[in-house]
């Protein structure tokens, strides 16, 4: 068998494999009408969930295109959504690669069979590049679609921008992913020569994070200092190429995308030859290099060393209750698988993360805490410190719906474990409070962390910063409660790597949308109450509120959980 | 100790019977040997008498309290092992007996003797410090094993429970079933290995195909044959039903 039909094989199996091909071909096989509902309901959910992600972009799009297109500055802009869309690749990318394909549990087998390295590799960052390819069209489709709008494109026109956008969109994530997978193939040889490789994984991934978001930042930053430099406006007006060239100067993959999706012809040319290149200069580096170092890497992450000391610390047993057993549980779960925690810690500490990487990159923090405060009450619209309580229980709110991942794949992150949870003699209840309490802690952290970087970056008062952890915790309740139903509905039990349980798992996305919905309605309520009462007033009634709905929430959560834990069989 | 009662449980939207109307009942301190060819229903049993599985029809209780009606009072009497080895691998061995012993209520000085004792027995001692995705099979069962005895269950239930132990520790494991039963409590495993059943076992259920083809002590089951084995009974069942 040659190289390309081992890889067409292995392929095919795999997809087979993810998509559960097999079982829908099955003979005789016949579903139920409650079958069928229900997967007419997950379709629906999926609809839903894929439209309001789509709505939700598209919106903020539009008028940002439009305003583009009036004043001729398409393609600097369509260049930015092109370089977001790659920054966006290189970093879930690198989470996926890391997790999909480093952190595989088949890698054992795959290594026992006779095939080629490079072919095991291949199929896996293959897999990978299709979910990255889709997370590409969520953001490259509704730009391209609402520049064909704003740009008032006749009907053939609007087709070949379409049939250009086609080649552009399966071309974009080549060069985000190759490097990733170089990061990710680096990373996991060099963390594989240490102990401690989980708690490296850990860092280096955090590092990546702070990485990542100190680029955009301080490419926001130099667009913000272009813009303040009349000469320069006045040349990127005149001459939308330097205005592409600015933006995308740290990445050129980026600008041959935009030259490829809306230049003219002799552009269109070399952006296509310029991103196909670098594609197969990608795809030349990674194969050799896998055949190297893909094995090494990926077996020795499943492998875990043995410390030099023998037994156990004479103080490491220690009685507790079950409450406090399933939270320890899950917070060690957490903490010592770096998918885990990268992904949690992600969606909590990228918040203020973002906020203080932002504000630095932009030359925001030499500014001073007065002059953001100014901006901020100009921007809240008045002088009221009302906004200020408002916008930091906010803030820690928005910090539940982040960490809310922590929450809504606990179940299903125990795999086949479940079945220890299903037996131990501890109420569904018990167990769901603990959960909880894990989520609402890490939640906490983040927005300790959020409220840190307002208080020194924006001047806010410990008053304010001690009102929005009290009234943005008992917001976040109901929050967290919510999240954690899809999961106890229906866990996702067989995973082949930790990456599925959590980052391919839609009880996660379902969890953030029930999240999303349940945080509108506090905040409107809130903003509401404070229009016509004292913010303390306001948050008086809203608190005890918050609090007796997410315990309905929770007894809810509790009584599904109780009755999966009958009946899931692994 | 246990009581089935027309247990009966589908798969497939019933079309495959696991378990098809099986009623039996286990006494206090008696080893209770379960066996079957592979897919005969045994798993699905004990996953049943653990409260993993709701049955289709019928009932299951454990010293009286009902699995369905009183899940936590039953399970507190059960110390179960799956046959998949799966434990959870981000904690250390202790780390793990601690969380079982919290989830049992088991107190401090009682839980380290007999984590002591156990690991000891085991000879993971060494290792109980380790993260579980370091052990090896045989260790992580071995580790169950001791997690399901940290609390003196009045009903050990075991699936599979020798596969993957060594030698020594398999004969360490038969010595402390039947420790276990002396001390009136009772052991209710699932084993392929007939020679086992046979020289452990007070009594032997055969099932197949979700039925129990034959139930009663070696000797009730020699029905004919005075010198028949275990081996040759469980064949004669298997294949003439």
């Amino acid at each position: 068998m040659n190289a390309w039909q081992e890889y067409r094989r292995v392929l095919f199996l795999h997809i087979r494999m993810q998509f559960s091909l097999s079982a829908l071909g099955a003979k005789g096989r016949k579903r139920s009408g409650r079958e069928t509902a229900k997967l007419l309901g997950f379709g629906f959910l999926l609809l839903y969930a894929v439209g309001a992600v789509l709505l939700f972009y598209g919106l903020i799009l539009f008028p940002f295109l439009r305003g583009a297109a009036e004043m001729g500055l398409q393609v600097p802009v369509m260049g930015i959504v092109i370089l977001l869309c790659m920054i966006i690749v290189m970093f879930f990318g690198t989470m996926s690669l890391f997790s999909l394909v480093f952190g595989a549990r088949d890698a054992e087998t795959y290594a026992a069979l006779p095939l080629r390295e490079q072919t095991v590799f291949a199929v896996k960052f293959t897999m990978t590049y299709g979910i990255e390819a889709a997370t590409t069209a969520v953001f490259l489709w509704p730009a391209v679609v609402i520049y064909g709008v704003v740009s008032e494109l006749p009907a053939p026109s609007f087709l070949l921008l379409i049939l250009r956008a086609l080649p552009v969109w399966l071309l974009l994530p080549a060069v985000p992913m190759a490097l990733a997978a170089l990061l990710s193939m680096l990373l996991t040889r060099l963390t594989a020569l240490s102990r401690h490789r989980d708690a490296l994984m850990l860092v280096f991934g955090m590092v990546l994070v702070l990485g990542m978001t100190l680029g955009q930042g301080l490419l926001s930053g130099r667009l913000a200092t272009a813009l303040g430099d009349a000469d320069k406006v006045t040349e990127m007006l005149t001459d939308t190429g330097a205005m592409l060239k600015a933006v995308t100067r740290a990445f050129p993959p980026a600008m041959w995308g935009a030259q490829a999706l809306i230049g003219a012809a002799a552009e269109t040319a070399l952006g296509y030859f310029g991103l196909a290149a670098a594609a197969a200069a990608g795809a030349a580096v990674c194969l050799p290099l896998s055949r190297r170092l893909y094995y090494k890497g990926v077996l020795a992450q499943l492998e875990a060393p043995r410390s030099k000391k023998k037994g156990y610390k004479q103080g490491g047993v220690k009685a507790g209750g079950a409450l406090g057993a399933f939270y320890s549980k899950e917070m060690r779960t957490i903490f010592r698988t770096p998918v885990y925690a990268l992904n949690i810690l992600t969606g909590i500490v990228i918040l203020p993360l973002m906020l203080a990487v932002g504000l630095i990159g932009t030359g925001g923090l030499s500014a001073g805490a007065g002059e953001l405060k100014d901006l901020l009450n100009s921007l809240l619209g008045g002088s009221s410190g009302d906004m200020f309580y408002l916008l930091a229980a906010g803030v820690v709110m928005l910090t539940g719906v982040m960490g809310s991942t922590g929450v809504s794949t606990s179940f299903s992150r125990e795999g086949r474990m479940l079945w220890l949870s299903q037996t131990v003699p501890v109420p569904a209840r018990t167990q769901v409070a603990a959960r909880l309490l894990a989520g609402f802690t890490l939640s906490l952290g983040g927005a300790v962390l959020s409220l840190a970087v307002l208080s020194i970056l924006a001047g806010f008062t410990p008053a304010q910063a001690v009102f929005g952890l009290v009234a943005g915790s008992c917001a976040a309740f109901p929050l967290l409660a919510a999240a954690i139903i899809p999961d106890a509905l229906k866990p996702k039990r067989k995973w082949n790597s930790e990456a599925e349980a959590m980052k391919q798992n839609f009880n996660s996305i379902l969890g953030l949308l029930l999240d999303i919905g349940i945080a509108v309605v506090i905040g409107f309520a809130a903003y509401a109450l404070q229009k016509l009462l004292p913010v303390w007033a306001a948050a008086a009634i809203l608190a005890p509120a918050c609090l007796g709905g997410g315990y309905a929430v929770f007894c809810c959560a509790a009584r599904i959980a109780d009755k999966m834990m009958k009946t899931a069989d692994g | 100790m246990i009581e089935l009662k027309n247990l009966t449980k589908s798969y497939a939207r019933g079309r495959v019977k696991a378990v098809d109307d099986l009623s039996l009942k286990t006494e206090r301190g008696e080893i209770f040997g379960f066996i079957g060819p592979n897919g005969a229903g045994k798993t699905t049993t004990i996953k049943m008498i653990a409260g993993i599985l709701a049955p289709d029809a019928g009932g299951v209780s454990v010293g009286g309290a009902d699995m369905l009606a009183e899940p936590v009072r039953a399970k507190k009497l059960i110390g179960y092992v799956p046959d998949s080895h799966d434990v959870f691998d981000r904690l250390k061995g202790i780390e793990y007996l601690n969380f079982i012993g919290d989830v049992y209520g088991v107190p401090e000085k009682e839980r380290r003797e007999r984590i002591e004792k156990y690991l000891a027995m085991f000879e993971i001692t060494d290792a109980a410090g380790e993260l579980v995705r370091s052990y090896s099979h045989g260790m992580k069962q071995k580790l169950a094993l001791t997690g399901a005895l940290l609390h003196k269950p009045p009903l050990w239930l075991l699936d599979e429970p020798m596969t993957g132990l060594d030698p020594k520790s398999a004969l360490a494991l038969k010595e402390e079933m039947r420790a276990h039963c002396r001390e009136g409590n009772t052991v209710f495993f699932s084993t392929h290995i007939l020679e086992v059943a046979e020289r452990l076992c007070d009594r032997i259920g055969i099932i197949y195909k979700g039925k129990l083809a034959a139930l009663g002590t070696m000797d009730a089951l020699r029905t004919g044959e005075k010198d028949a084995t275990l081996e040759s009974i469980f064949f004669e069942l298997t294949e003439t039903a």
